[in-house]
């Protein structure tokens, strides 16, 4: 998997540490080059006992200043604007087939302070971003190199929250591209895993995965919008039971938000109209409706609700429900009210109201 | 040296479930989030602060307090408090930091410094702060936040900067943040109004130009003030208050007295000029946090022992502080600070909008230590000519203020206008000046004659200049006085703000009905509505008091200027400068 270290140039070892930053100043090709020797390096020669600690110490006080200026190089610094053909430069630089400087820095991560840390995750982040003969190479980098994903979903996993983190916002912007999101969506185990992730106590991580997840099921709308048709059953049966039913207050208030968000949303009104036609799904919204204790709660399910209630195809069993809980529901409505003026909500409600009311005779035969 | 204690911190795990530890005490409290002191009972009951955030009360949606904790956890500086970890319970997100058994400086100085602290225990626990800033601006992070209520001690003098609630980051992409592209560092521009009223920078206020890590700088150095004078200038005003002096202006009695006193108290000529470099009204001339950490003023700074000796010794514990402050205030929103709970924006804005002029930036008056407003008019030479020509409208204006209280709304109609009517005020804040101390300067005849001022300082004309500059990042024509909209501009964020606690206001009349409509169904509530009324005439004889405060004030303010109109005249005849303003104004 690694390039070989017969591949190191000696040249790029026998640099001076410092005199990178004070003799004239290197090309990004050659910081990245650099870059990628030290961590080849240091990876190599993690377990070696004949190797010094204090040299290693050198190495790594290198690596982090090299993470530095590739950070300086696409950011700029507040002297100077980033310069575009420098960007790009490092950029293909960055993503050439056998420098595998990404994976490299991935696997490197934990053992980064955490500055460098943040440099990498930064770094990482712009480069997604990045156009190189308008293409984003990072893109094809990562169709070709999808195992990354993988490593960087699991960094969910670590307890470390710092490096929990960086890997999270490393891989949100990884999703920003539509074929890296698909390959997440596609994966079932993948999206069972955040279904765990966002009951980690952990708020930090928790809330990271939160918005994660949220990026995944809103950004590519079309890729959602197959998605949840191609796989409706077990992903809302473990919307509902891992999430909308989570005891924790702070999951069910962001699961709440999010599915009115998605089922909201035009390119998934197929999606819609087969969730909203479900009983159970039903029932369940109805229960977050009575969490009195929150306000939120119960307002972003009251989005949810209207939509079965407008559903012009409503089957006889969620009529039903609606029907002999309408006297409840009136006077449950009748306490809503938003924490600032929302004309639109209150004519929501009101409409909402008029078609619970009307239900009632037309149903009791 | 910092690597080490982080390394320390990343290893050291704090569970993340409440029974692991034992609240021993409330320390402060907010309205959306109290202090806890407590004990994480597996870790051998070490003493930790707890802030419990009100996830259903809290005004911030779920992403900004993500943001909060998210940077605290990804910050590390001896400097700066970190979070040991943070969870949720039930509906309050718990975030577990280091206990600062000292409390923050804000609530150092109002327990048993309410002069200000010593000159060199400034330099120590500025310095410490600085590092912090430092290290922050590094990392890319502004705090927008910085005042004395943020900075916390320890028993052993070490100091930490706290509460990142609205801090923000330039590599965080956020489109509403961000006024240009994020892709790159120099055009670090935010845009949005964040912070508390009386450390915001003037750019910062004046949202619409843009802000950036200066405003931090600004911030720093008001905080400085307040550690000298136990309060940051324009303190005796509510926050949103604050910001329209920023902009407009009125300065008070009380303020003259204080100034006066605290000439008794000598800062050395380098802490003076730390402050004015902090206080440029041009961002671009404030230093960085590096370069102030090598000014003279920190050069020799005394050790973090010497402020445990000269400010920790004998003070009260944080808990025997917030008690007090319980017991003699009834008022829980002065005790925000007593911690580090913020919620700044919830509070008083009760009061009605007062008129006030409007100033284009500050003059810092090196030496009294203080704030010196500048008005834009000043610049305008036709502006003399209104001057006079309205002089008699100024009690106008004051006899309509009473009127103005019985309406929130009714005053705030009344805001774009204020910009034409009290530009006038021009003659009374002469003589506001001079009994400051210092002669006051008509800018625009300054700098046409190109006379340097006599006894000015030497801040001052870099200040004119400033001053000027900053007239042309306001985008206002020559002739603002007579085009109250563009004048208006800069304080739709403020609009805002006020629309905002209306808002609330509103909602909490929506509550009452509420309460009292469902009481006339279920009789069981009658007790409660009777706590309501209870609640409701007390908050209303509070405000009836407030409201005859703020009239005997009035009536002191007028005699003030009475008093002042003809301290003018007499002083007139000495005073050169006010002979080169009445020159121009006569010759007009």
């Amino acid at each position: 998997m690694y390039t070989d270290s017969s591949n190191v140039r000696i040249g790029c070892l026998a640099t001076n540490m410092k005199s990178i930053f004070k003799s004239k100043p290197k090309t990004p090709a050659e910081i990245v080059c650099r870059t990628r020797d030290l961590l080849v390096f240091l990876n190599t020669n993690s377990s070696s006992t004949t190797f010094r600690e204090a040299k290693r110490e050198e190495k790594l006080l290198e690596l982090s200043q090299h993470i530095r200026e590739l950070k300086r190089i696409l950011y700029g610094s507040t002297e100077s604007e980033p310069v575009p053909e420098a960007c790009a430069q490092l950029t293909k630089e960055f993503f050439k087939k056998n420098t595998q400087l990404l994976r490299l820095l991935i696997i490197f991560i934990p053992k980064l302070n955490l500055r460098a840390c943040k440099d990498v995750t930064q770094v990482v982040a712009n480069l997604q971003r990045q156009q190189v003969q308008s293409r984003l190479i990072a893109s094809d980098y990562l169709d070709a190199n999808k195992d990354l994903i993988d490593v960087l979903i699991s960094g969910y996993e670590e307890e470390d929250s710092v490096l929990a983190l960086a890997y999270g916002s490393m891989l949100r912007e990884c999703i920003r591209h539509q074929s890296i999101a698909r390959y997440v969506l596609e994966s079932k185990h993948h999206m069972k895993k955040f279904f765990g992730f966002m009951n980690l106590p952990n708020f930090e991580i928790a809330s990271d995965v939160s918005s994660t997840f949220k990026e995944l099921m809103t950004r590519h709308k079309s890729t959602v919008a197959e998605f949840l048709t191609k796989n409706h059953d077990w992903f809302f049966i473990e919307y509902n039971s891992k999430l909308l039913e989570n005891p924790n207050y702070i999951t069910r208030r962001q699961a709440v938000t999010l599915l009115g968000e998605v089922l909201c949303d035009r390119t998934n009104s197929a999606v819609m109209m087969r969730y909203v036609s479900s009983m159970d799904n039903l029932r369940i919204i109805m229960n977050l409706l009575r969490e009195t204790s929150s306000k939120n709660i119960q307002l972003e399910a009251f989005r949810v609700f209207s939509l079965f209630v407008v559903n012009p195809n409503m089957p006889s069993d969620v009529l039903g429900i609606l029907v002999v809980n309408s006297n409840k529901l009136v006077r449950l409505f009748g306490g809503f009210n938003t924490d600032k003026e929302d004309k639109q909500f209150d004519a929501d409600k009101a409409h909402i109201l008029e078609i619970i009311a009307a239900l009632e005779p037309k149903d009791h035969y | 040296m910092a690597v080490h204690e982080e390394e320390e911190n990343r290893k050291m795990r704090y569970p993340v479930d409440p029974n692991s530890y034992m609240i021993l005490q409330k320390i402060g409290c907010g309205v959306s989030a109290t202090v806890y002191k407590a004990a994480c009972l597996p870790m051998n009951s070490t003493v930790v602060a707890i802030k419990a955030i009100d996830l259903e009360r809290s005004r911030a949606n779920l992403d900004d307090v993500r943001k909060e904790t998210k940077a605290m956890a990804l910050l590390s500086h001896p400097n700066i408090l970190r979070a040991h970890c943070s969870f949720t319970v039930d509906h309050h997100l718990w975030v577990v930091m280091p206990f600062m058994s000292a409390g923050s400086l804000h609530s150092i100085i109002s327990s048993s410094f309410p002069d200000g602290l010593n000159e060199s225990s400034i330099a120590v626990v500025l310095k410490e702060t600085l590092n912090a800033l430092l290290y922050l601006h590094d990392q890319g992070h502004l705090h927008r936040d910085i005042k004395a209520g943020n900075i916390l001690v320890d028993s052993d003098g070490s100091v930490k900067l706290a509460d990142f609630g609205v801090s923000a980051s330039i590599y965080e992409p956020n489109p509403s943040n961000m006024s240009s592209s994020m892709l790159s560092s120099s055009h670090l521009w935010f845009n949005d109004l964040a912070g508390t009223p009386y450390w915001m920078a003037p750019e910062v206020i004046h949202s619409h130009v843009g802000y950036s890590f200066k405003a931090d700088i600004w911030s720093f150095g008001i905080t400085a003030l307040e550690l000298a004078h136990g309060r940051p200038p324009l303190s005796h005003l509510p926050p949103w208050k604050s910001l329209f002096m920023r902009i407009t202006n009125r300065l008070r009695l009380s303020d003259y007295d204080k100034c006066k006193k605290d000439k008794n108290k000598k800062f050395s000529k380098s802490f003076k000029d730390m402050v004015a470099s902090c206080l440029s009204t041009d961002p671009s001339k404030r230093p960085t946090a590096e370069k102030l950490l090598k000014h003279p003023f920190f050069k020799n700074c005394r050790s973090l022992d010497f402020v445990v000796k000269s400010v920790l010794q004998g003070l009260p514990s944080v808990e025997d502080r917030y008690k007090e402050a319980l017991q003699s205030c009834q008022n829980p929103q002065t005790l925000v600070h007593d911690y580090d709970v913020d919620d700044n924006d919830e509070e008083c804005l009760a009061d009605p909008v007062e008129k006030q002029r409007r100033i284009s930036g500050w003059n810092f008056n090196e030496e009294v230590l203080e704030l010196d407003p500048v008005y834009p008019s000043q610049n305008k030479e036709n502006d003399s000519k209104r001057v006079r020509f309205d002089g008699d409208k100024i009690f106008q204006d004051k006899s309509g203020v009473k009127d103005e209280r019985n309406s929130v709304t009714a005053s705030l109609c009344e805001i774009p206008s204020f910009f034409l009517e009290d530009t006038h005020a021009h003659n009374e804040l002469e003589n506001k000046d001079e009994r400051w101390g210092k002669p006051h300067m008509d800018v625009g005849t300054q700098s046409n004659s190109g006379e340097a001022g006599i006894d000015l300082n030497t801040e001052k004309n870099e200040d004119i200049l400033a001053n000027g500059e900053e007239q042309d990042c306001e985008l206002e024509p020559p002739s603002t006085d007579d085009t109250p909209m563009v004048a208006a501009a800069p304080l739709v964020p403020l609009l805002r703000v006020i629309m905002g606690s209306l808002d609330d206001e509103r909602q909490v009349l929506l509550n009452l009905i509420d309460n009292i409509s469902v009481g006339h169904i279920e009789l069981k509530h009658e007790d409660q509505i009777q706590h309501t009324i209870a609640q409701l005439s007390l908050q209303l004889e509070q405000e009836r008091k407030k409201s005859s405060d703020l009239e005997t004030e009035l009536e002191l303010l007028r005699q003030t200027m009475t008093i002042a109109e003809t301290d003018k005249i007499s002083k007139t005849n000495s005073s050169v400068e006010c002979n080169n303003t009445v020159g121009s104004n006569t010759t007009e």
